[in-house]
């Protein structure tokens, strides 16, 4: 399912001394299947953008298509059950959304919501539990006698177990542990090789040259890029200008070119950095 | 005595209730007057544990066996009032930190809970929102502030208290880099001004990098306490329980890996770019 976005504006409080611009001629398209990366300042629009995805927000002016639905400032709250399924959000510290008395039962909230039989929702509960890396032994305890760091898997798991076509996440590895960090963004990436789209909102720019292969860049408001990673980390000063850091490799190959050591191809990750120096190195000894 | 510790912990255990295991395991740690340690270790390791115990937030399974000094003070139910007025913690959340209608009210809180004179009060909040560049909104809704800016004030809070300590819990986690560089700055000019001792539970392998000293806690034990340079050069150690090391030993790993070798004695970012750079040059 792809998404499209036509000319979306979106303003806070209209009318009121209060009004605010939150989206300005927003207009991109996603495409299926994608792996995409929201990137941009606190205040940009990436949370404004977010929420369009699903109705929670309706453009003020333009149109979304999404999973079979045009949304526009006309579009009624009813019927957008099938949406909310096929289209997930996952806002920031989703763990302060646990309310079940069991693990398995929270987990089991969002199948049974959409559809799902009893039995089904449970199945579906079991295989998410461990597919966010928790142990069955956790199923039956509650959500809050664990960790922030499992509570944080659980409340995943909890939306991913219905398996929506498109899955959102705001910062969804914030505060994890490293190894956490990246379990979490390779369960995403997992997802969406196996046939989903996912937009991640995120600060981390080693995320972004690690997992997406898309990438939208927010500022007031405004869509200021959307590229590859490749073609939106190639202009350092392009970057700089805009408040928005590198990946780290790409940070340590800017070191490098300073003492006059420059390689040939633009490196973002630490594989494509430690290639791109083998083949300096062996290219100096043949 | 050679170097004067602010916090002092002694055979510390602690056991969460209906937990199988201590979540802190027989600990000791002294933590320096004036230096900036940061807690390392995968969640759920028991750092967080830890600052709870130093702020007396908890305390531990066995008040005889178990000691902590707080600037050389006992820390016991009578003393733990006076000491926690020591201590400030930043958590990771801004949202789940302000009390206040303005910003100023929400600085100003923790001094009317000290029963702080007015004048004093006023004084005081003003002082602490220029220290954190946050003097031009004291009058604005804490929740029209961006997240850099929220953690801004909650340290202007703990600020205007003037502890000896602060406690950063994962508290720039949620920013962007150029909000998680300013609030690591601003505590640092703090640091050295009034002489504050900060500790620091961070995943930011930057920030741990910069610190004084770095203690790695797994399961609840202390493995390591020592300088960056020296913990870092743990490699292995560290990945095998799950955490980072700066990106320079990832680089130095990954090209040794990739049968490119280099110097084990290479120890900053600095020397193995000079290190690349000299050896591309002779080729």
């Amino acid at each position: 399912m792809s998404i499209e976005f036509k000319n979306v504006s979106y303003i806070y409080s209209p009318g009121s001394p209060l009004e605010q611009k939150g989206l300005d001629q927003v207009s991109f398209k996603i495409k299926e299947n994608s792996f995409t990366a929201l990137i941009g300042h606190t205040g940009s629009g990436k949370s404004t953008l977010m929420q369009h995805f699903n109705a929670l927000l309706k453009p003020t002016e333009g149109e979304i298509t999404i999973a079979g639905y045009t949304i526009n400032k006309d579009t009624s709250n009813k019927n957008l059950k099938q949406l909310r399924k096929n289209v997930s959000l996952v806002f920031q510290f989703p763990e302060s959304q646990l309310f079940e008395n069991t693990v398995l039962a929270d987990i089991a909230f969002g199948p049974k919501n959409f559809g799902y039989s009893e039995d089904e929702a449970k199945e579906l509960a079991l295989k998410w539990l461990k597919k966010v890396g928790l142990d069955e032994t956790v199923a039956e305890r509650s959500p809050f006698e664990l960790s922030g760091g499992q509570m944080r898997r659980i409340a995943i798991a909890g939306v991913m177990a219905y398996e929506p076509a498109i899955l959102c996440l705001d910062e969804p590895a914030a505060g994890l542990d490293p190894r956490g960090r990246k379990e979490m963004l390779e369960l995403f990436k997992e997802y969406q090789e196996s046939g989903h789209t996912v937009i991640l909102v995120t600060h981390n720019m080693d995320d972004v040259a690690d997992y997406a292969d898309d990438v939208l860049v927010m500022e007031g408001g405004k869509l200021i890029k959307h590229a590859t990673p490749k073609e939106v980390f190639a202009d350092a000063s392009w970057l700089t200008a805009h408040h928005l850091g590198s990946p780290t490799a790409a940070k340590f190959a800017q070191k490098l070119a300073q003492k006059g050591l420059q390689l040939d191809d633009e490196v973002l990750t630490l594989n494509e950095l430690t290639q791109a120096l083998k083949a300096k190195m062996k290219a100096g000894e043949a | 005595m050679v170097q004067e510790n602010i916090v002092s912990m002694r055979n510390v255990t602690f056991t969460y209730r209906e937990a199988s295991k201590p979540a802190v395991d027989n600990l000791n740690l002294d933590i320096p007057k004036g230096s900036w340690v940061s807690i390392i270790g995968h969640n759920g390791s028991g750092k967080s544990t830890i600052t709870r115990l130093i702020d007396g937030l908890i305390a531990s399974d066995n008040l005889e066996k178990s000691k902590i000094f707080i600037d050389g003070v006992e820390l016991t139910p009578e003393t733990v009032w006076d000491l926690r007025k020591q201590i400030g913690i930043v958590f990771q959340n801004p949202d789940n930190q302000f009390v206040g209608a303005t910003v100023a009210d929400d600085v100003a809180f923790g001094l009317e809970n000290r029963g702080i004179a007015r004048p004093e009060m006023v004084k005081r909040v003003a002082q602490a929102l220029k220290d954190v560049g946050m003097d031009d909104y004291a009058k604005t809704e804490p929740s029209n502030l961006s997240g850099g800016q929220k953690q801004r004030v909650a340290i202007a809070g703990i600020l205007a208290v003037h502890p000896q300590i602060i406690i950063l819990d994962e508290a720039t986690s949620m920013l962007d880099p150029e909000g998680r560089d300013e609030i690591l700055h601003i505590v640092r000019e703090m640091q050295k001004r009034d002489h504050l001792t900060v500790i620091s539970i961070t995943h930011d392998i930057n920030a741990v990098n910069n610190s004084d000293l770095v203690a790695v806690v797994d399961d609840g034990k202390l493995l390591a306490y020592d300088q960056p340079d020296k913990i870092f050069s743990h490699t292995k150690l560290l990945r095998e329980i799950g955490l980072d090391v700066p990106f320079f030993y990832q680089v130095r790993d990954s090209l040794e890996a990739a049968g490119v070798s280099v110097p084990s004695s290479i120890s900053s970012e600095e020397e193995l770019v000079n290190y690349l750079c000299q050896l591309n040059s002779k080729m």
